[in-house]
């Protein structure tokens, strides 16, 4: 009896852990980074307002904003490659690149403003998994590039 | 006689009619900021189309499926006007700010390896100097390496072959100078073959690493 209770505790040990585990490799794993910055440009993350410089690591949930004079270029974690012209703000709302399980989506939300994207592996890998959501209208995307101006 | 009909209005009707025709102007600039137009346009890479993009709106939806061909749509919620291909020039003009912002695509390149063994074959090798020289121009760099087998073995066994490879082209590029601002090492092993093949089949095309530089 005392043995079963020990091996469920253990069992249950372990799913903890792992579950830990996970979740944290979720949270630390950048999707991608800040190629170029150049004016106002800044990521909220949680509240918090981060200056946008090149080299910063964006995780799933960034806002990505720019002022007047701003813009920011930035790669994501599957090669997607983005740019955000002045006046912009875009969150990337899904990320999920994860070829060993086949786990793939891009949602990005473009507020306003002007937007470049240029697909990656995601698109390629999951047509259909990718898709740029607007106040104005959704755009499905199947691997390609587009440029968008956002004025709700 | 209509003349002299107006300019006998009483002055509580022509205060009358200034309001009506000041909120007419005012309603009319309010509609006019509402129609907000946005743009979709779709670009070529490296000269032709490889895909679609389709505009969905609460009132109907378009397809681009041509270079330079696109969508406009007027306010928050406007139907998708119907699909015209644009001047190159012009949308170059429009949009000069975010495309000049747009960073260059990431570089690959495939390296392979020696039969069971974290040492490269002497054509990827030298390759390096290479990959080196591109990463220090496109600082800040982010390096991806993922390590591949072939079937020989077991999965387990291999998955560790493909960290091995994965660590021996960071450990080689880092000799060579090359400092990226981070760095990813991953396996998959066994299980992404590049030439697919039966199990436990020795490939040399499978013995290998993809190297990506962002």
């Amino acid at each position: 009896m005392g043995t079963v209770i020990m091996r469920i505790a253990l069992l249950l040990f372990w799913f903890l852990l792992a579950g830990a585990g996970s979740a944290r490799a979720q949270e630390v794993r950048p999707v991608g980074l800040v190629k170029s910055a150049s004016g106002e440009a800044s990521v909220l993350r949680e509240g918090r307002r981060i200056a946008a410089l090149p080299g910063l690591a964006l995780e799933r949930g960034d806002l990505l904003a720019t002022g007047a004079s701003g813009t920011l270029g930035v790669i994501l974690r599957d090669d997607t490659v983005l740019s955000l012209g002045p006046n912009s703000q875009t969150r990337i709302e899904r990320f999920a690149f994860d070829p060993a399980r086949g786990e793939f989506g891009l949602v990005l939300r473009v507020a306003r403003g002007v937007i470049d994207y240029l697909s990656g592996s995601i698109s390629r890998l999951a047509p259909g998994s990718v898709r740029i959501e607007t106040p104005v209208a959704t755009l499905g995307i199947r691997g390609t590039h587009l440029l968008a101006r956002i004025e709700p | 006689m209509k003349g002299a009909g107006c300019r006998q209005l009483p002055a509580a009707w022509c205060w009358c009619l200034c309001w009506l025709f000041f909120l007419l102007l005012l309603s009319g600039c309010a509609a006019q900021k509402s129609a907000q137009k946005s743009v979709i346009v779709l670009l070529p890479e490296d000269g032709k189309v490889s895909g679609a993009v389709t505009v969905v709106t609460a009132h109907g939806s378009k397809v681009l499926n041509q270079s330079w061909q696109s969508v406009e749509i007027f306010g928050a919620r406007g139907a998708p006007s119907d699909p015209v291909v644009l001047q190159e020039k012009a949308v170059q003009e429009a949009f000069a700010p975010v495309l000049a912002a747009m960073p260059v695509p990431p570089v690959h390149y495939l390296l392979y390896f020696k039969l069971d063994s974290g040492e490269l074959l002497p054509d990827s090798r030298l390759l390096l100097p290479e990959i080196a020289e591109v990463i220090r121009k496109r600082q800040p760099a982010q390096l991806s390496v993922v390590g591949h087998t072939d079937t020989v073995g077991s999965m387990e066994y291999n998955y560790r072959l493909g960290l091995k490879r994965a660590a021996a082209v960071c450990a080689e590029l880092a000799v060579l100078g090359a400092a990226p601002a981070s760095i990813e090492t991953s396996s998959r092993g066994k299980a992404d073959p590049q030439v697919p093949t039966p199990d436990q089949f020795p490939e040399p095309r499978n013995r290998r690493a993809e190297v990506t530089i962002r």
